[in-house]
């Protein structure tokens, strides 16, 4: 089995606070990696960290080259793309326009494959993308994470603050999408986790304390009771 | 009446000037987070090109002035991208406050050069007579000089709305101006984004420099010092990273200026433009076309 | 940190006996005074020098400890000044009731101006106190109020008391301005270190935790501002008394810009490096004039004499060293180096784990 990202010792400190303390992480090429934790405990720094938003030290590996001292913007033409956690559409932009900054030189925008997945965003292109629910912002910003092809995709919680029946929907456009990619996703959501894991990781105090299959994600009263996470949250997903 | 129409004019041509400088500095900041303070000293420092400009010409021709138009301009946005890729672009990891330091630093090299070079006195632009005058407008006679500013920074703002709404550098600025750290996430280096839009921004102060001289008739090493600080207030009361806003705002704070200082008394301009922004602050802290959740 | 909190007051009110004793000695100027220690000159200058201390030090309240990036702080300062100036010329009232005033006063302009002022955060609150204080300059600068216009206003000298006046008198004058001094970093550091200054420095670090628990963050901004604007209230009635009246230069855009310069040279985030910053930059810009005319006897060539006669160039690019070389300015640079002398004292670093304490 061969590995997308390898991540050894990777630490890194936001301000004054050292945040991940030295994490070491494998991403399998092909599958789709969900990590879990509680609140505050560094998974969307782990997201930003690999995408080069934060100051980092240690080694991160993609697809056998170092990533080290890339910044952000090149990361990403390496194939890496990105659904940050609040969706982070450009609000004044047209959905459209939204698109068309996802698009790259050498690189074929896939609107078709988009549009299947997404048949509402084809309607709603001259809107602007403020004026669209969360789900639908959700919907544009997986849209220009997937508009053109990458070799890993790094989703920051897709369901969270979402209605349950927007959350199925967008369980069911990563189902689509984890057939073809390799996936690296924060989910807490443990229906929607165990619908997409095939591994799991879960993060503590900025390290991993466990890592281990979907099996893990079996004993969800366990693992609910560990995250603190309501389990209202998870309606609609089954 | 007459005296309405001028005081009009001249509140115009203020605010046009403002604008002028204010439009950079408004996407510079939008973009880039970096309040720019060599941005006055730019336009003094463009502005003395456009007075040599016109020296080296000799005779004050129409032809003369546009050439030291386009001097100063090119000046402005010469000296821009300079600044922004020997000493700025090191400054984007370390903050506001290195960045602000290091504006402040070329300022004042900047004016230092200008006062080294021509002194600490007013040095006279000459104008051919066709711009010093006025013109007949509908009955009411306008200075020529109010009619050019004015058109100007409208040509302007036609021209960077046009830049922003149809090409992607512009689409990218917008974009950019939201959140700069998304548009990175999508591949895009933003880095040239933002060379770009500082060149802009020293393109327009280097406009205005031409411009305020053929309003004032004179620069002196600290030309551009008050302008640099009305274009401040204009950016927060027209919402920063708004052009239109920036332009309404422009408008407003030359015209209550200028109609405050003429009816009222001497001064009086100055006291209302900064009511306005306290009143603009208390009711709507992100400016008129600001966004709200955005203020920076 | 406990040996600090009493090691630095100590090692302060030693600083300030040895400033006291200044008067007293007669040590060559060496190129830095016009003259020898205990003369005049010397002492008028150091005067200044020790207000633009006391100054930068009321600005790290702000800028350093608060994390408030003001550029109208001058304001304050200037209003001090001229309003002391032109209630002792304008007004009987007495020297010390003029001065208790005027620092009441600045108090209440800058809880006024601080309530709008602080409705915007980051650059938006820079360039809103930018443009009420050069308002401030601009009614200066243009005569209104009678200020006094371009050559600023001389105090009636019947009205200061007659131990500031005269050159035999200098020294009282030295002594106003250290007290100031001793006033100022006293107040300022008392708010550092309450509860108060550690709730600022929460702010300056992450504003919205400390929304989140439950501050009033802007109950805290606004209370700060009241007090550093006080504080440089203060100063300028004592630059008033220094000077003997005041200059449009008090509330510039020059010397607003410079706050931040002193503070930044000297270390962001700590009154003694801000008392450092003011003291290099007062030396800077009283001093570097006379290094240009000093040289122009022929031995530079008269480009470089010229160019060194134009203080904002030097000023300039000093700033631009200072930003590419030394971004943690003075104190910074001093304590990365303790910390260096520390870190080979106590050998290698015992990695203790944290599982050790589970
Ligand atoms: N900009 C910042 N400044 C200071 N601290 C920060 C910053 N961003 C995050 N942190 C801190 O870093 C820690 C990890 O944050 P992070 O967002 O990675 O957590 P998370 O696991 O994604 O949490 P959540 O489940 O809430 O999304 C938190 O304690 C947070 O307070
Ligand atoms: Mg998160």
């Amino acid at each position: 089995m061969t590995t997308t990202l390898t991540i050894r010792g990777l630490h890194t400190t936001i301000g004054t606070s050292q945040i991940l303390h030295g994490l070491d992480l494998d991403v399998a090429a092909g599958r789709t990696t969900v990590v879990l934790g509680r609140n505050g405990v560094g998974k969307t720094t782990l997201m930003r960290s690999i995408l080069g938003y934060l100051d980092h030290t240690g080694e991160l590996t993609f697809r056998g080259a170092s990533l080290a001292g890339l910044p952000t913007h090149q990361r990403v033409r390496r194939g890496i793309a990105y659904v940050p956690e609040n969706r982070d559409v450009f609000a004044g932009l047209t959905v459209a326009e939204n698109l068309r900054l996802a698009e790259r030189r050498g690189a074929e925008p896939r609107y078709e494959l988009v549009f299947d997945l997404f048949p509402e965003l084809k309607q709603r292109l001259a809107q602007t993308a403020g004026s669209l629910s969360g789900g639908q912002q959700q919907m544009v910003s997986l849209a220009r994470g997937l508009l053109v092809e990458s070799h890993l995709l790094i989703v920051d919680e897709p369901t969270k603050g979402l209605a349950p029946r927007v959350v199925k929907e967008v369980v069911a456009v990563l189902r689509a999408v984890r057939e073809q990619s390799t996936l690296l996703m924060v989910e807490q959501n443990l229906m929607a986790a165990g619908e997409l894991a095939d591994d799991v990781v879960i993060l503590s105090e900025g390290r991993i304390a466990k890592t281990g299959d979907r099996r893990i994600l079996a004993n969800r009263e366990e693992l609910r009771r560990y995250l603190s996470v309501a389990r209202s949250a998870e309606h609609g997903v089954d | 009446m007459d005296t309405f129409f001028l005081i009009l004019a001249t509140g115009l041509s203020v605010g046009a000037l403002y604008y002028l400088l204010a439009s950079g500095l408004s996407l510079i900041f939008g973009l880039m987070d970096v309040l720019s303070f060599a941005h006055g000293a730019l336009l003094t420092f463009s502005a003395y090109s456009a007075i040599m400009t016109m020296n080296w010409f000799g005779a004050a021709s129409t032809g003369a002035l546009l050439a030291a138009i386009v001097v100063s301009t090119l000046v402005g946005g010469a000296v821009a991208f300079l600044v922004e890729w020997l000493f700025l672009r090191p400054m984007y990891a370390r903050g506001h406050l290195s960045q602000l330091l290091v504006t402040m630093g070329i300022g004042l090299v900047l004016i230092a050069a200008v006062t080294i070079g021509f002194g600490p006195d007013p040095r006279s632009m000459p104008l051919p007579d066709n711009v010093s005058g006025s013109i007949d407008v509908f009955g009411v006679l306008i200075p020529v000089s109010a009619l050019v500013t004015v058109a100007a920074a409208l040509l302007l703002h036609a021209g960077l709305m046009a830049f922003l709404r149809r090409t992607r550098h512009g689409l990218i600025v917008r974009a950019g101006v939201e959140n700069a750290d998304m548009v990175r996430g999508l591949g895009i280096d933003v880095a040239k984004s933002f060379a770009m839009v500082f060149t802009i921004g020293g393109l327009a102060a280097g406009l205005a420099g031409a411009l305020a001289l053929v309003y004032v008739r004179a620069g002196t090493p600290h030309l551009g010092d008050t302008y640099l600080i009305y274009a401040f207030i204009v950016i927060v009361i027209g919402g920063i990273g708004s052009l239109p806003g920036t332009l309404i705002a422009a408008a407003l704070v030359g015209l209550s200026q200028q109609f405050a200082n003429h009816y009222l008394t001497g001064g009086a301009g100055d006291l209302l433009v900064l009511a306005l922004l306290a009143l603009m602050l208390l009711a709507r802290p992100q400016g008129l076309f600001g966004k709200t959740g955005r203020i920076v | 940190m406990t040996t600090s909190r009493i090691v630095k007051p100590v090692a302060l009110a030693a600083v300030a006996v040895l400033l006291a004793l200044v008067p007293y000695t007669w040590f060559p100027g060496f190129g830095l005074l016009p003259d020898y220690t205990g003369a005049a000159g010397s002492l008028s200058l150091l005067s200044k020098v020790m207000i633009m201390a006391a100054l930068a030090v009321t600005f790290d309240l702000l800028l350093g400890q608060s994390g408030l990036m003001s550029f109208g702080h001058v304001l304050y300062f200037g209003v001090g000044a001229y309003a002391f100036a032109m209630l002792l010329a304008y007004t009987s009232l007495t020297f010390w009731v003029a001065a208790a005033l005027t620092v009441l006063l600045t108090a209440g302009l800058s809880l006024l101006l601080s309530l709008v002022a602080l409705r915007v955060e980051n650059i938006a609150y820079s360039m809103v106190t930018l443009a009420f204080a050069q308002v401030g300059a601009v009614a200066v600068a243009r005569n209104y109020f009678g200020t006094g216009g371009e050559s600023g206003l001389r105090l009636p000298t019947e009205k200061i008391p007659a131990l500031f006046v005269g050159l035999q008198n200098t020294p009282n004058v030295y002594w106003f301005s250290l007290a100031t001094l001793a006033v100022v970093v006293t107040a300022a550091a008392l708010v550092v270190r309450s509860r108060f200054g550690l709730s600022l420095r929460g702010t300056r670090d992450n504003a919205l935790r400390m929304r989140v628990l439950g501050y009033n963050v802007y109950g805290l901004r606004l209370a700060v501002s009241v007090v550093a604007s006080t504080l440089a209230g203060l100063c300028g009635v004592a630059y008033v008394v220094t000077i003997g009246g005041t200059d449009p230069d008090a509330v510039g855009l020059m010397l607003a810009l410079s706050l931040i310069f002193m503070v930044v040279i000297g270390g962001s985030g700590s009154l003694v490096g801000a008392a450092i910053g003011g003291t290099v930059y007062a030396f800077l810009d009283m001093r570097l004039p006379a290094v240009g005319d000093g040289l122009d006897a022929g031995s530079v060539p008269p480009l470089v004499a010229h160019l060194l006669g134009e203080p904002d160039l030097l000023l300039g690019v000093i700033f631009l060293i200072v930003v590419f070389v030394a971004p943690k300015g003075i104190v910074g640079i001093a304590e990365a180096a303790v910390a260096k002398v520390r870190a080979r004292r106590a050998g290698p670093l015992r990695v203790v784990l944290e599982e050790d304490f589970r």
